[in-house]
């Protein structure tokens, strides 16, 4: 290709990008194609994968436990083996059967309804510089944007971008990510603010003089809108007094490892009919 | 339709090494064998919609780290291919160096466009490894492409 041939093209491209660009950000037209058409199918690509990996584990699990078994003792280790991975998924079933059966006692404040979802996929891509979880849950599902998502812990993010079946998740320890809270027994607010994974969240604005100490539970405040008041978010574990600033300054460990997280709970505003007291 | 499927299993492929590897991009080392072994308006211009349609939909950031990605790394390889060979090793690994860049580049253009903030130390260490992993990805992808697909007279 000569190089002229090549600059046109460039510049003919950087302005087709810029125009698409400007245009997607003044009507989300494009974003919302990339939600139901990418998002999807990285959906679609990760529930076979689930599955192909857990049959695959579980052939390799049993080929590795018959390494070296001897010829006469084969079928009593086999029916032994069998019992065994049979014992471990019941085992997995409990507690998978406990975990849903906490998400169930969770009443959801007056005014909301919750609806089971399932981690699909932690951020992928790399066009993921948020940290993010992708649910199976989406538009056809009923989820919108700006949807909380909660365990019976506490609060783990909100939904940012509804695909058809997949919707991905901002966690509360993005740096983009900040959260009206309250102090549960001192009633002190303030703003939570991720600061990266694993690190402690940063809660901003509490008064100097309120008397809070470490172990002190925060809990959300319902100023911003988003979330129902009186969540748990995070737990104090700092709380330093500094002359120079009108703030204190509080460190607090968030109540949710979403890398552990396998299933959660959607909060959705109850709508009430038109025309109804 | 021996390529679309052959082309459908390498992007699952990828997107499921993208799972275990945030942040990284495997499709990225498939398009430039597309580029270099076939022809563009059969293969390698799908191949790019869905590979944008793909990073920027399972991306937290709006729409444009894909379209700016692909299209630079395009650019790139077409500028490259004037002074190397465009299976040589030494271009690969230029690319590879170049999308690291462009990778934090684009990471900190956009996040900033949108108002926002990011983890640097993150975004270095991918940026890194993606550098290193291109040229390798590349070979591997190079060695198993199947001979069948290849138009390389035509595209060399």
């Amino acid at each position: 290709m000569r190089p002229r041939r090549l600059a046109v093209i460039a510049l003919a491209g950087l302005f087709v990008y810029l125009a698409l660009y400007t245009w997607n950000l003044r009507t989300g037209h494009l974003d919302a194609f990339t939600s139901v058409t990418g998002l999807e199918l990285t959906g679609w690509a990760m529930q076979p994968g689930r599955w192909i990996e857990e049959k695959t584990s579980n052939l390799w699990r049993r080929y590795a436990f018959l390494v070296g078994v001897e010829r006469e003792n084969e079928r009593l280790r086999q029916e032994l083996d069998r019992i065994a991975l049979e014992n471990v998924a019941l085992r997995e079933q409990a507690v998978s059967a406990r975990r849903l059966e906490r998400l169930l006692r969770f009443h959801p404040p007056k005014g909301w309804t919750t609806e089971g979802v399932r981690v699909v996929a932690q951020r992928m891509g790399p066009a993921a510089a948020l940290e993010t979880i992708l649910v199976d849950k989406g538009l056809f599902g009923g989820v919108a944007d700006d949807m909380p998502l909660v365990t019976t812990r506490g609060v783990v993010g909100r939904v940012l971008e509804a695909g058809a079946s997949v919707s991905q998740v901002l966690l509360l320890t993005d740096v983009n990510s900040a959260v009206a809270v309250l102090g549960q027994e001192h009633r002190t607010k303030g703003v939570a603010f991720g600061r990266g994974p694993g690190k402690e969240l940063a809660v901003r604005y509490m008064n100097i003089n309120a008397d809070l100490q470490p172990g002190e539970l925060l809990v959300t405040s319902g100023m911003a809108g988003i979330y129902p008041k009186g969540l748990p978010v995070a737990v104090i574990t700092r709380v330093n007094r500094s002359e120079l600033s009108l703030f204190l300054d509080v460190e607090a460990r968030p109540l949710v490892d979403p890398r552990e997280l396998e299933e959660a709970l959607l909060m959705r505003p109850v709508v009430k009919p038109a025309g109804g007291e | 339709m021996f390529g679309v499927v052959w082309w459908a299993l390498f992007c699952l492929v990828a997107v499921w090494l993208q799972f275990f590897f945030p942040g990284l991009d495997f499709i990225v080392p498939g398009v430039v064998v597309s580029l270099q072994e076939e022809r563009w308006w059969r293969s390698s211009f799908w191949l790019l919609v869905a590979a944008v349609l793909l990073q920027d939909g399972m991306g937290g950031l709006g729409f444009g780290y894909g379209a700016a990605w692909y299209g630079l790394t395009l650019l790139f390889f077409q500028l490259g291919r004037r002074f190397f060979d465009p299976r040589s090793v030494a271009l690969m690994v230029l690319l590879g160096a170049f999308l690291g860049a462009l990778h934090f580049v684009l990471t900190f253009s956009l996040i900033r466009l949108e108002g926002m903030h990011f983890s640097w130390h993150h975004v270095v260490w991918e940026s890194a490894a993606q550098a290193a992993l291109f040229p390798v990805l590349w070979y591997v992808i190079h060695k198993l492409f199947p001979e069948r697909l290849k138009e390389d007279e035509r595209t060399a």
